[in-house]
């Protein structure tokens, strides 16, 4: 009868309360992380063991769906081909591109914002109005290939040539890569001013300012966007279901696309989500090795 | 002694001049591969059919040729389509100014048990793949009743995304804590701390997601296409995708498409430029546009 009831509940509601308030805050977030996170994470991977088309009760099939994935279905080989290879081609190029281009842009002229602008402008359009925009650039009376026709090339049907198609693509990704260019121009602006004066002192030239200084001093901010562009390339999707619907052929048939048709044209939900856990391992190796490559180029302040 | 300081200033303003000299024809040289995309199509917009059919193409049109302007606007129900994806966008935006600001003001002025741990869970978050939650997500809206209608697409912003929250964390972060200190000695508890002493001051990031919400909302084309299914509901993107499948099935209006991506485009353009500044602030620190 006699226990401390009055004391106790008031001591811990003390201690407790921020904890509370601290939980209360961020409770929009653990909704949608518990139910558009941690759920469709878990139920995507037991969708992959089963057959399911919409209509009454997912049917657990084992490891059909895998084996199907892996071994029978040459359309997945195909998309994986079409996929690495649209990675290869935009990532390395796009994130030169953008160096250099953030270089440009940080050079102390006039009307250096103007230029700023206008490089950054072309894309923020964005989703199919930028891909309808590129259809036209690449058509085959278009002006990629008027410019060539100045010089006494004939230029391919850009999109509806099955060698021509995934690198036109590519030339789109990389041409309207404007976020990428501005994350590096910021970390440019970063890079501390007595580092220069310091290469000055030791009588270095433009070239090994640019390759003992900025170079080290921006990896961070390129290995960033390495990471992020790999995994946001991997599951393009737009480009092709807007340019080329995956043709000709499966010359542009992304993984993202196959995905997409697996569910939500034909309705083979359990497929679909064994390609999407495939889709995600893979994302999750690249990842995890363009970490572990980055210990060999990437430079931290504080290291050493 | 003088002679030699002159000549070697001379020198050196030469040089300097030589560098602007390629720093300008490089950024021209950018300039048109930039801006040539965006000229084209609107030139292209005001050509008519036989403009087209020249090969090679010539830039300006033959006559100031409006009429795909109209026909445009008419050949889909564009009227509607705008005014849905301005419900749509209008209503998201709000949803992650709120929850955003919210989760954020959690994240950083606030300690708890876990914090620290659930912010790095957040951050892993960025990384999943859209399309390995995609399918779970599509059948739980189904079960609930809400596959073709917008709430798909507007619900789940009130819960709070977290390249939004990340960005406010960031802010948040760089007030002084005496903020808060004096307002609880005021008798202010946290919800008077971020309501009337915090959120005022962070205009410039909320202007930055509301930005980056408009602008992502506006062209999800993905998760439109998945979960709308009436013409009704259809936004700008399914529009703009419409006009492109019925012109490759053999009606080849160009002229009309291009006048289609202009106007589609403007909103995006004008909200560039009203809000450049917040946008690139935005992406030099989160590094990305959102979602």
């Amino acid at each position: 009868m006699q226990t401390p009831r009055t004391a106790a509940p008031n001591i811990s509601w003390a201690r407790l309360r921020p904890h509370i308030v601290g939980w209360a805050f961020i409770s929009p977030w653990l909704v949608s992380f518990s139910f558009l996170m941690v759920y469709p994470f878990i139920a995507s991977f037991v969708l992959s063991f089963t057959r399911y088309q919409l209509i009454g009760e997912a049917q657990f099939i084992g490891f059909e769906n895998i084996q199907r994935m892996l071994f029978e279905d040459e359309r997945v080989a195909d998309a994986l081909r079409v996929t690495f290879t649209y990675v290869l081609l935009t990532v390395p190029a796009g994130t030169a591109i953008s160096i250099l281009v953030a270089i440009l842009l940080n050079q102390s002229v006039r009307g250096i914002p103007f230029f700023r602008t206008s490089f950054y402008m072309p894309s923020v359009i964005g989703g199919v109005g930028l891909a309808l925009l590129w259809t036209t650039i690449l058509a085959k009376n278009g002006p990629i290939n008027a410019a060539l026709g100045l010089v006494g090339i004939e230029g391919p049907n850009w999109l509806f040539e099955t060698a021509w198609a995934l690198p036109s693509l590519a030339l789109k990704a990389i041409a309207t890569a404007g976020a990428a260019m501005l994350i590096i121009l910021a970390a440019l602006q970063g890079v501390p001013q007595h580092l220069y004066e310091a290469v000055d002192l030791d009588g270095g030239g433009e070239w090994a300012k640019f390759w003992h200084v900025t170079l080290p001093q921006i990896s961070p901010a390129i290995f960033y966007n390495v990471i992020v562009t790999t995994i946001g390339v991997m599951q393009s999707f737009v480009e092709a279901f807007i340019m080329t619907n995956g043709g000709p052929g499966t010359a542009t048939l992304f993984y993202g696309l196959y995905l997409y048709r697996q569910a939500f044209e034909f309705y083979r939900m359990g497929y679909a989500s064994a390609l999407a856990w495939m889709m995600f391992l893979i994302i999750l190796a690249l990842t995890i090795i363009n970490f572990r490559v980055a210990r060999f180029w990437v430079y931290y302040e504080g290291e050493e | 002694m003088s002679v030699l300081t002159s000549s070697w200033t001379k020198s050196k303003t030469t040089q300097r001049r030589l560098r602007d000299l390629l720093a300008y024809t490089l950024l021209a040289v950018g300039f048109v591969w930039f801006i040539f995309p965006l000229f084209w199509v609107i030139m292209s917009s005001l050509k008519t059919f036989e403009d087209f059919n020249q090969i090679p193409q010539r830039i300006f049109p033959s006559e100031l040729y409006l009429g795909n302007y109209p026909s445009a606007w008419n050949s889909v129900p564009f009227g509607r389509y705008f005014i849905n994806t301005a419900i749509i966008v209008s209503l998201s935006v709000v949803g992650e100014l709120i929850s955003a600001s919210i989760v954020g003001f959690g994240f950083s002025r606030l300690k708890f048990w876990g914090r620290n741990f659930l912010f790095m869970v957040l951050l892993s978050t960025m990384m999943l793949p859209f399309w390995v939650v995609i399918i779970p997500r599509f059948l739980l809206y189904r079960d609930i009743g809400w596959v073709g209608t917008w709430l798909p697409l507007i619900v789940p912003s009130y819960f709070a995304n977290p390249v939004y929250v990340f960005l406010m964390r960031q802010f948040f972060m760089t007030l002084p804590s005496e903020l808060d200190d004096a307002a609880k000695i005021d008798g202010c508890n946290e919800l008077g701390i971020f309501w009337r002493i915090l959120l005022p001051l962070t205009k410039p990031v909320l202007a930055t997601i509301a930005i980056f919400s408009f602008i992502n909302v506006w062209t999800d084309f993905v998760k439109q296409v998945i979960y709308l299914s009436q013409d009704s509901t259809y936004t700008v993107a399914i529009g703009l995708a419409f006009l492109r499948w019925q012109i490759a099935q053999g009606d080849p209006v160009p002229g009309l498409l291009m006048a289609a991506t202009v106007f589609t485009s403007l909103p995006m353009i004008a909200i560039f430029f009203i809000g450049q500044k917040y946008m690139v602030r935005g992406i030099a620190l989160t590094g990305r546009t959102g979602t």
